[in-house]
Order: structure tokens, then C-alpha cells, then sequence
């Protein structure tokens, strides 16, 4: 199955639990559910302007339980664009991060012209917070990337954090929106189903 | 004429029922009032005797007042499990006393038959591997003891004191340092209890032991059983038991990796209630470094008992079974792929439990290690979040390898169905299979 030459892909990696499928799901289809079912991977498609014309924005939301290594070096090697999600209420999930950022930085080369977002999850748990935004900021400037903090809960921050990570590509000039039609027709793929050969 | 009949009818309804509700009113109260003392084992009754009250008043059959006797028994294991000191069975009135650190509870049954079967599978989670069926189905009181003197050599460790009707066995906890210890009831010479101490002695001609119980209750609850043995053996000293086969027939053989066994008792131990137990993942370092101290010297391997010692035990465990051999061979791969695809429940689970069979030894005895476990950490999932669903979710990969829905499916089956699958006995399969 090649890829289109023109799907912009981004991968959203972080550790279990933090929110990598709520913030997603929160973006796509602007709902929000307090369940607890983890992820294997599921990609989402949704059409953005780009360069002037349209492309379509893949969004693969992967698991946090690092179950299939090999996944999750195609995932990187295939994406665009990273989101590096951790939770303010667990310093864990911080700590997490920076395995998949070393191996972005080892698979990329560099990580200079990637855009790559390291989001807060979880910013309406104020009372459970373990990690400060200060502390986010530095490890954020350490990695050279922009830091957001999120609530998919109260969808504080969500749609602002996409636009940024796109305004953040510099090789294409890209939007959330397509001149007030927006395509909220998105293809919810069990990647797993087609590609498990992989392994 | 009709209306006679009809209204004569309708008083003797309501004349039974009322006797009947007077009688399990009567009932409940009494048991009601008994389990007072223990606020926790209360509601567990309270579900009891409201169950035989509605049995009684609406004269229905059986089948939901078993449904919460297993409710009740499936409360008992969870609590038992952790902190069960002690339990007994008083056969004559059909009902087993269970003593836990807080609290008393006693689970009645309709016949002795039904009961034995809740004590079975209440011992056979409490009790380690290596018990017979005969130790269990005859048993008569089970005890967590600290041993304090064998042999004539002091001692302190934990172990289940297990009597049934030939004997006296006891099951060290840790298992891999000690042995267990059989006494035959025929060659007791002597046996005391110190009250004082909450010791109990027996001794035989080439064997003395000194046992300590946790409290005085358990202590002296079971050395009356003692005795009531004893005389019985006296009078019927050549009874013949029951068949004497293995109490774990599809898991006779084979031996669990001592590192498999260490992660599973450790988070079972501290574990249970953590949340996302599984799910979460451990400090990548301290993973690697507990994954090569499992594969070297497993009883060294520095696990932590706080929530993040116990997420590092539970990645740790997944990989390390990652990295061992498969557990399911490749080459039988496609045999449960295709066995969890069958549409028939019943004939789903007897192609899972013919493959176990066909499994090798080591490979059964891990499988039923992990999925009993796994089983344990989903009836938490209240608290952990862990379903069975979602167990099955993050540890298919680490068991096969790969994901797709059937065998999601039969990870998930393994898990609920452990007892079923690994644990219970070929014959009679299709009754066990249209009971649960």
C-alpha cells in the first residue's frame, strides 16, 4: 500500500494513560469519553489546506506500552511531524519521552526542519499536578521544540495545538481549515490489519 | 364456584407466604446480627441472607441464590487471598467459617455437595501448587501458621496448615526454599494446644512440629477439628478416600520460571490496586536493568513495592517473556488463531483446552501461571482499571507477538475462564462449560 506523496503524517507518541487518544479523538471528532481502553494504533485522516490546494492530515495515534518496537521505528520513520504527549500529573510520563525522542533524533538525524510539539496533557487536573509548566518549557528548549499544555477534557489548547504544529512545518505552508468547508470525513483504520506482516 | 376455589387458593398463598417470611426473616436476623461483629463480612451476608429470604418468599428455584453464593464466594476468594488466616468446614449444618485478620465470615450452602465444590475453589487459590485432591476434598480446616519449631530446630516461617481426613499437611508460602511437610493423622502420638500461645504441637515418632496461628479463634477452631478427626480416624481407621488424582489435572507437569513466578507474586502482592497495572510502563532503564537481573538470578532481582516498583515489575514481566522462546509455539500458531476464530463457545473452549494439552509441560505450567494471575488483577479492575478486556489488549502482543481480534478474543477467554480452561478436570466437561 504506498503512501500518497501528499499525506502530511504525524505520529502522537507517549506513555500509557496520559491521553494520546482522548486528544486525538478530542481534535477529530470533538468528543471526549472518560473510559479507559488502550490503544494499539489507529490512524485518522482528515483533509487540510496546503499550499494553496488540499492534502490530507494522517494523525496515528500509537500505544503507549512500547509493544511492538519495530512499529513504532516505521511510525517514526514514515511521520512528518511528532507530538510527544506526557501528563502534568505524572512526572513518569515525562521522563518516558525521552527514549521516543532519542530515537526520533536517532532515526531522523536531526531534528531541526522536524516539527515536533511536547504537549501537557491533563491541564485541568490542576490538583494532581506533578510536573510544572516551567520545567516542561526547559526540557521543551533542551529538545528544541514547542510546548503546549492541553485539556482534551475541557478542549483547552487542542485545536491550537495542531495549527501550531503545522504553522511549524516550514517545507509546506499548511492550515486546519479549507476555505470554510471543512471535511470532517475521517477513515478510522486498523493499521494493525493490513500490516502486521512487518513484524 | 371458580371464585371459591380462586380466593381459597389466593389465602393459602399468602398463609405460606407469610410463614415463609417470618422463617427467613427469623434467618436473617440471626445471621445478620452475627456478622455484625465484623463490619466488612456484613454486606457479603446481608447478600446471603437476602438471597435465601427472596428464595424462600417467591419459592424460586435455585438458580439465583447460587448465582450470589458465587458472587459471595468469588468476594471471599478476593478477601481471602490477601489476608485469610483461616478456614474451616462444619460439614452437618452445610456451611464453611472463614476467619480473615478483621474479620468472621460464615458462607452456608444448600448441601454438602455445593459447598465442597465453593471450599474447593476457594483452597485452590489459597493453597500453593502441589496439593493432591485428596488433601482437598477431604479437607477440613486450612490455616495460615507461622511454623515456630520442627524437627526440634526453631523456625519462623509462613505456611498453610491444611488438615484433611488422613492427615496433616503443611505448605511453606515461599515454596522454592522449603518443603512441605505430610503427617499421616495414624502416626500422631501426641498433640497439644497452648492456649496461651496460640501454639499448637503434634508429633509422631520421628517428627515434631510447633505451629503459631494468628489469633486464638483459628487456633482453637482448629484443633477441635483436630480432635473430631482424630476420633473419626479411630473408628473407621481403614477408610478408603476418594480417587486420589492430581487436584490440578491439566497442570500436573511442567515448572514455571522462578523470574515469572518472583514478578507474579510480587505484584500480586503490591500490585493489585495500582492503577493501570500493565497498561503503564516502567522506567525504561530500571526495566532493562531488572529484565537482565530476572534472566540471571531471579531471586535477586530488585523489585520495589511502590506503585512505580510495581509498573517497572509488570513491563519487566512482559519482556522478559518477550524474549524467552514463545509460549505458544509458532508452529502451533495458526492452530489457536484458527480455534479462536470458531463461532461456538463450547467448542471454542475444548479446542483451547485440547491445544493447552498439546502444549509442552513448562509452557502450560507458565501459561496458567501468568493467566491465573492475570485473572486476579482483573477481578481488581474496579479499582486498576484493568478489565480483562483491556489486559488482553496490552499483553496479546507480548504473548503472540502480533493483534487481531480473535486472538484478543482468546486472550481475553484465558483470562476470565482461567479456572475453566487450566484448571478443571476433563470429565464432565460440557456440564462445566453451560454452568459458568
Amino acid at each position: 500500500m504506498p503512501e500518497q506523496s501528499n499525506d502530511y503524517r504525524v505520529v502522537v507518541f507517549g506513555a500509557g494513560g496520559v491521553g494520546k487518544s482522548s486528544l486525538v479523538l478530542r481534535f477529530v471528532k470533538g468528543t471526549f469519553r472518560d473510559t479507559y481502553i488502550p490503544t494499539v494504533e489507529d490512524t485518522y485522516r482528515q483533509v487540510i489546506s496546503c499550499d494553496k490546494s488540499v492534502c490530507t492530515l494522517q494523525i496515528t495515534d500509537t500505544t503507549g506500552s512500547h509493544q511492538f518496537p519495530a512499529m513504532q521505528r516505521l511510525s517514526i520513520s514514515k511521520g512528518h511531524a511528532f507530538i510527544l504527549v506526557f501528563s502534568i500529573t505524572s512526572r513518569q510520563s515525562l521522563e518516558e519521552l525521552k527514549p521516543i525522542y532519542q530515537q526520533v533524533l536517532a532515526i531522523k538525524g536531526t531534528v531541526e526542519s522536524i516539527p515536533i510539539m511536547l504537549v501537557g496533557n491533563k491541564s485541568d487536573e490542576t490538583a494532581q499536578r506533578e510536573v510544572e509548566a516551567k520545567e516542561a518549557e526547559a526540557q521543551a528548549t533542551a529538545w528544541k521544540c514547542a510546548f503546549m499544555e492541553t485539556s482534551a477534557k475541557t478542549n483547552s489548547n487542542v485545536k491550537e495545538l495542531f495549527q501550531e504544529l503545522l504553522s511549524l512545518e516550514k517545507k509546506r505552508d499548511m492550515s486546519l481549515s479549507i476555505d470554510g468547508k471543512r471535511s470532517g470525513k475521517q477513515k478510522r483504520a486498523d493499521k494493525l490489519k493490513g500490516k502486521c506482516s512487518i513484524m | 364456584m371458580y371464585i371459591y376455589v380462586y380466593v381459597y387458593v389466593c389465602i393459602c398463598i399468602c398463609i405460606y407466604m407469610y410463614m415463609y417470611m417470618y422463617i427467613c426473616i427469623c434467618i436473617y436476623i440471626c445471621m445478620y446480627m452475627y456478622m455484625c461483629m465484623c463490619a466488612m463480612s456484613r454486606y457479603y451476608c446481608i447478600i446471603l441472607a437476602l438471597v435465601i429470604y427472596l428464595d424462600f418468599y417467591c419459592l424460586s428455584c435455585l438458580t439465583s441464590y447460587l448465582v450470589c453464593v458465587c458472587v459471595c464466594v468469588c468476594v471471599c476468594v478476593c478477601v481471602c487471598v490477601c489476608v485469610c488466616v483461616c478456614v474451616c468446614v462444619c460439614v452437618v449444618r452445610h456451611q464453611f467459617e472463614m476467619v480473615t485478620l478483621s474479620d468472621r465470615l460464615v458462607c452456608a450452602a444448600d448441601n454438602q455437595e455445593e459447598l465442597l465444590t465453593h471450599l474447593h475453589h476457594i483452597l485452590k487459590v489459597i493453597l500453593p501448587g502441589g496439593v493432591s485432591y485428596a488433601e482437598v476434598g477431604g479437607a477440613s480446616a486450612v490455616s495460615k501458621v507461622c511454623v515456630v519449631e520442627v524437627g526440634g530446630a526453631s523456625s519462623h516461617s509462613d505456611a498453610w496448615l491444611l488438615l484433611w481426613e488422613d492427615g496433616v499437611s503443611v505448605y511453606p508460602v515461599h515454596r522454592d526454599t522449603q518443603q512441605a511437610l505430610r503427617m499421616d493423622l495414624s502416626t500422631l502420638t501426641h498433640h497439644e494446644m497452648g492456649p496461651s500461645e496460640n501454639i499448637i504441637t503434634m508429633a509422631t515418632a520421628d517428627r515434631r512440629m510447633a505451629l503459631r496461628f494468628e489469633e486464638q479463634h483459628s487456633c482453637q477452631s482448629w484443633f477441635s477439628h483436630l480432635q473430631t478427626a482424630l476420633t473419626n480416624q479411630r473408628a473407621a481407621p481403614q477408610r478408603q478416600s476418594p480417587a486420589r488424582r492430581s487436584l490440578y489435572p491439566v497442570m500436573s507437569q511442567g515448572t514455571v520460571p522462578p523470574a515469572v513466578e518472583r514478578c507474579i507474586s510480587h505484584i500480586t502482592a503490591h500490585g493489585l490496586k495500582v492503577d493501570g497495572v500493565y497498561r503503564r510502563c516502567g522506567l525504561a532503564p530500571k526495566v532493562t536493568r531488572l529484565v537482565e537481573a530476572l534472566m540471571t538470578s531471579p531471586s535477586s532481582a530488585p523489585l520495589e513495592s511502590d506503585e512505580q516498583g510495581v509498573l517497572d515489575a509488570g513491563s519487566a514481566l512482559k519482556q522478559y517473556v518477550r524474549q524467552r522462546e514463545s509460549l505458544i509455539p509458532d508452529a502451533v500458531r495458526q492452530q489457536w488463531v484458527n480455534a479462536a476464530m470458531i463461532s461456538d463457545e463450547r467448542s471454542r473452549f475444548s479446542a483451547y483446552r485440547r491445544l493447552l494439552r498439546q502444549l509442552p509441560d513448562d509452557n502450560r505450567a507458565t501459561l496458567n501461571a501468568l493467566f491465573g494471575h492475570f485473572y486476579m488483577v482483573q477481578v481488581f479492575s474496579q479499582v486498576n482499571r484493568m478489565s480483562a478486556q483491556n489486559l488482553a489488549l496490552v499483553l496479546v502482543p507480548t504473548l503472540f507477538q502480533t493483534l487481531n481480534q480473535d486472538l484478543l478474543r482468546l486472550t481475553r477467554e484465558l483470562i476470565i475462564h482461567h479456572t475453566l480452561l487450566f484448571l478443571t478436570a476433563e470429565r464432565g466437561e460440557e456440564e462445566e462449560v453451560t454452568v459458568l
